[in-house]
């Protein structure tokens, strides 16, 4: 199962792909806490980045420095060819799912 | 004034780049610094900075920290240091090879004497833990005072308890109660044995407790009449390779059970242990028994609660005895009903007795605090010794470091140094204590026929203590001389001055070795005891005589038929001096029953321990005959209207010229008439006081025969009583032992305790005596100038003996001081266990003092003579 995405995962990937080639650490912590109202650690977000990295759905590269960073470069994630094929992946199955569910049910 | 800007944290930056990869710092440094900046504006400073560095701590995971296989410049450094410190700790071990030797295997001798221990002490505190509701379960005890106020503890209960409980109380979940069924004699085809380890139980009994079946059905198997549940090794004994499921087996010539289960394996520590259950419901009060299953009074049963879990057990003892009293009339005995929890039977029902001496284990607590001090104790000896030695050698190593500290040493790298030398040695020592107590560990266990094994689950428990306390234990032998020396000015360290190097931790020193003089005069005085209650415990007269006399275990039925012509059959043999039977054996606990003088009022009554027994059982157990005369075959009364009593039953019930008088005690048709008096005799262990004891003709329920032989020659003798048996008896097996050989197991808890807290006292002086050597033989050798100055001067090597040992029998007799006064107080704790006991006289005290200066002065001797004798130009000469 080591290409699966996690739920975790798979929002980081998601925002990664919003925030196009403007994706850094903090910048995904912070939409997940506003826009998601779910608390986060820096770390996590940063591990599950490495993670989705190692998986091959995501690649980063260094970008810009800002005074607030202390003079620090960004680490940019852009999604990958395969990290996009996963999240169509998961969608579909999303899809599927809800699909099956008898229109009664959700009324 | 200048506005510094308020920066993040620096020491949290400083600690996040220590760990963190090279090729990440940057990025997430930023990150956090930017955040940092957010949470400042909306939390201020203090919340921000708290929150810089609780995000710096969370971000250690893998894939931040480093690949150690990179080093960075410091590290390296670092790893160098460490490698320096190891190759010197190599470097002192190989050149005080002595004093290493000493150091590390009295280390692991005492490691590995209390991992030993540890490990049985894990064992006797594991016991019936492993049932998944341990929590709950509860067994049902009776106390019953008689009138004359002696209290008895039983663990047995009667059989209306039970049924009675049983959908009475919302707390208990489940009860059940187990009958013993002894003796029993299987049968399948050919094999025919007995069988001593079983019980009648009920499926709720496996519903209870955590005994699985392999086959089978733990919730029914028990339902039905005549069928059993059989151990593995029961069911191959019986029915072979073929599957023992739903065969028969025949029980006591009589019944015919079907087999429903076969048994797990009854771990180790579980305090009741069985080779099979016949199911409840086959069980019938056999003919001729006074009590049924609706009895409130015969205390024949074992009962087991399981309560639901938070119910209070105190409540429901006094429910309990609500409901005695609410089923049974005014005139009941005493009974006080306790629930005892399943975790404290083990250990906590050693003055309870089993009336019918059902197959419990039960344990010791005296034993275990014993040998957790004793462990306590060894570890000490052994860590003292090393703190000691460690302490003494590292003295001689000032001008070592002094010149480190000349080249430019800090403080801090001589302390790290001392320590890792410390740390390794302990660490070597560590490592062989698991090796010499796995190799010692198969002996011990035969030796004291512990029932347990040692597994690698333990080991690997107990590592993490072990190592993290073998681990302080050398950092404490190294802290001191490592602070010690380190704190030296390099000027004074380097000019080496002898009287400043010795002087160094001697009252540490001293104050170590006193208190292992202690230990070890406590050892030896408590060794002392125990042996020698031991002694006086079996040299105890019994009243009867136990040597010679054959035991035979039989059915009831079988002695019925076979008794007489058996008894005939080896009279013939002149070898054969006396042969008669019995209802209970000696060494065995006697039923208990109620007893009243004829004419007295029923208030009266009290309780007096019974047997049955057969015609010239005096005779043949040498019981001697006080008054009146014995059972007789020429008394047609004697099997149902006579009695004899004990000397202290004639006491007990006040009565004055016995013989003649008439009780009412087991009466069937009549009370009955005291025809003789015997001596006390003692047949429970001397644990306890003699009881009232009384004897009467059987009735029900012989099954031990008995037979005297005369002296010597065992062997031809067991022959003649093997063929006799042959030739009346061929189709019962035959099952014989020695009584003294029985009688002897009542000691054997003690006798291992005694041989445990020896050995390892033994160990714990030589240990003691092992670091004493090493310290002198330092100690000589740095006052060899001294001597060779002495002896120029004129000293002798007496005197020069005496100066050299004086101070060590001072720290003897101190300790001596110290340590009888504690050791007394516990051994007369002990003592207080036994109904008859040694009283600790002076010269206990004395003889263990004297040992201790003996043992000590020979050991600082051999190196005081070796350095007294030296020729001082050997000496002197150099410098």
């Amino acid at each position: 199962m080591k290409n699966n995405l996690g739920e975790f995962e798979e929002i980081v990937l998601l925002l990664v792909a919003a925030q196009h080639d403007e994706a850094y650490g903090l910048s995904i912590t912070e939409a997940i806490e506003n826009e998601l109202n779910r608390s986060v650690t820096m770390s996590s977000v940063h591990t599950s980045l490495y993670r989705l990295e190692e998986k091959g759905f995501v690649r980063s590269r260094v970008g810009g420095a800002t005074t607030m960073r202390g003079g620090r470069r960004k680490r940019l994630f852009t999604i990958t060819a395969s990290g996009k094929t996963a999240l169509k992946k998961s969608m579909a199955v999303r899809q599927k799912l809800w699909n099956m569910i008898p229109a009664t049910v959700m009324e | 004034m200048n506005q510094q800007p308020i920066q993040p944290p620096k020491r949290a930056e400083r600690f996040f780049q220590w760990y963190c990869r090279n090729e990440l710092q940057e990025s997430i440094l930023g990150d956090l610094q930017e955040r940092f900046y957010a949470d400042l504006e909306k939390f201020g400073k203090r919340r921000a900075r708290l929150k810089y560095w609780l995000n710096t701590i969370r971000f250690i995971n893998r894939y931040t920290l480093k690949n150690r296989k990179q080093h960075t410049f410091q590290e390296k450094g670092i790893n160098v240091m460490f490698r320096h410190h190891l190759l010197t700790s190599y470097r002192n071990i190989a050149r005080h090879k002595v004093y290493a030797f000493i150091n590390i295997t009295g280390l692991a001798v005492g490691l590995a004497s209390c991992l030993l221990i540890a490990n049985f002490l894990y064992h006797e505190m594991s016991f019936d833990r492993f049932h998944e509701k341990s929590e709950n379960i509860y067994r049902i005890n009776t106390f019953f005072q008689n009138r004359s106020g002696d209290a008895t503890k039983m663990v047995n209960t009667p059989p209306a308890l039970v049924p009675g409980l049983m959908n009475t109380f919302p707390e208990i979940k489940y009860s059940t109660q187990l009958r013993y069924a002894r003796r029993a004699l299987f049968e399948k085809e050919n094999r025919r044995f007995y069988e001593s380890n079983g019980f009648f139980a009920d499926s709720l009994f496996l519903e209870i407790f955590s005994f699985s079946l392999l086959e089978g059905d733990n919730s029914v198997a028990l339902d039905l009449p005549n069928t059993i549940v059989l151990s593995w090794e029961m069911a191959i004994k019986y029915f072979g390779s073929s599957d023992p499921m739903g065969q028969t087996l025949t029980m006591n010539n009589n019944l015919t059970l079907k087999v429903t289960g076969i048994l797990a394996p009854i771990p180790d520590n579980s305090h009741i242990q069985f080779d099979f259950l016949v199911s409840f419901p086959t069980y019938q009060v056999p003919d001729g028994y006074l009590s049924d299953l609706t009895s409130w009074s015969w205390l024949g049963f074992l009962s087991y609660l399981e309560l639901h879990p938070g119910a209070d057990p105190i409540a429901l003892q006094e429910k309990i005895k609500q409901l005695y009293e609410d089923n049974t009339s005014e005139n009941r005995a005493d009974y006080i009903f306790q629930v005892q929890a399943l975790s404290d039977i083990y250990l906590g029902s050693a003055d309870l007795v089993d009336d019918l001496a059902s197959n419990i284990q039960i344990g010791n607590r005296f034993t275990i605090y014993a040998l957790g001090v004793v462990a306590i104790l060894i570890l000490l000896i052994a860590s003292f010794n090393f703190m000691n030695l460690s302490i003494a050698v590292s003295v001689s190593r000032g001008k070592e470091i002094g010149l480190r500290k000349m080249l430019g040493a800090d403080k801090g790298g001589l302390v790290a140094q001392l320590l890792t030398e410390a740390v390794v040695l302990s660490l070597i020592s560590l490592a062989i204590a698991y090796l010499l107590s796995w190799l010692a560990f198969p002996y011990l266990r035969d030796l004291l026929e512990w029932q347990l094994s040692i597994d690698a689950k333990q080991v690997l428990y107990s590592l993490p203590f072990a190592f993290t306390l073998t681990l302080l234990l050398g950092i404490s032998a190294g802290i001191y001389p490592a602070l010690r020396l380190s704190g030296r000015k390099a000027v004074i360290a380097l000019k080496s001055n002898m009287k400043n190097n010795l002087s160094a931790g001697a009252n540490l020193r001293k104050l170590l070795i006193a208190v292992q003089f202690c230990i070890s005069i406590s050892l030896i005085i408590a060794t002392m005891v125990i042996t020698e209650q031991i002694q006086y415990l079996s040299n105890q007269e019994l009243g009867f005589d136990q040597e010679n006399v054959v035991v035979i275990k039989l059915l009831p039925e079988d002695m019925n038929r076979y008794y007489e012509p058996f008894k005939n059959k080896l009279l013939e043999n002149h070898h054969i001096v006396n042969v008669s039977q019995s209802q209970r054996p000696m060494g065995d606990p006697w039923p208990v029953n109620a007893t009243l003088v004829v004419g007295r009022d029923e208030s009266e009554v009290k309780q007096v321990l019974g047997s049955q027994v057969g015609y010239d059982y005096f005779e043949t157990m040498g019981i001697k005959l006080k008054e009146g005369r014995s059972f007789s075959p020429a008394f047609v009364e004697d099997p149902t209207r006579s009695v004899i009593l004990s000397e202290k039953t004639v006491d007990y019930l006040g009565l004055e010229d016995p013989v003649g008088k008439e009780i009412w005690y087991f009466s069937i048709d009549g009370p009955r008439t005291i025809i003789g008096v015997v001596e006390n005799f003692n047949f429970l262990s001397l644990h306890s006081e003699i009881s009232p004891t009384l004897l009467i003709m059987p009735i029900v329920d012989v099954k031990y025969l008995y037979v005297r032989l005369t002296p010597g020659n065992v062997g031809e003798k067991i022959a003649a009583l093997e063929n006799a048996w042959a030739t009346t008896a061929p189709d019962v097996p035959l099952e014989f032992s020695f009584m003294d050989d029985q009688l002897n197991q009542l000691y054997q808890k003690e006798a291992n305790l005694s041989y445990l807290i020896g050995g390892f006292s033994a160990l714990a002086i030589l240990l003691a005596c092992l670091g004493l050597y090493g310290l002198v033989a330092f100690s000589v050798n740095q006052r060899k100038k001294e001597v060779g100055i002495r002896k120029i001067l004129g000293a002798t090597v007496p005197s020069l003996l005496f100066r050299f040992s004086r101070q060590y029998i001072y720290l003897i007799i101190a300790a001596a001081i110290v340590a009888i006064p504690a050791v007394q107080y516990v051994l007369n704790i002990w003592l207080e266990n036994f109904a008859y006991r040694i009283e600790i006289s002076w010269w206990i005290y004395l003889i263990s003092t004297i040992a201790l200066i003996v043992i000590a002065f020979s050991t600082i001797s051999y190196q005081a003579v070796k350095a007294a004798m030296a020729n001082p130009v050997n000496i002197l000469r150099d410098e």
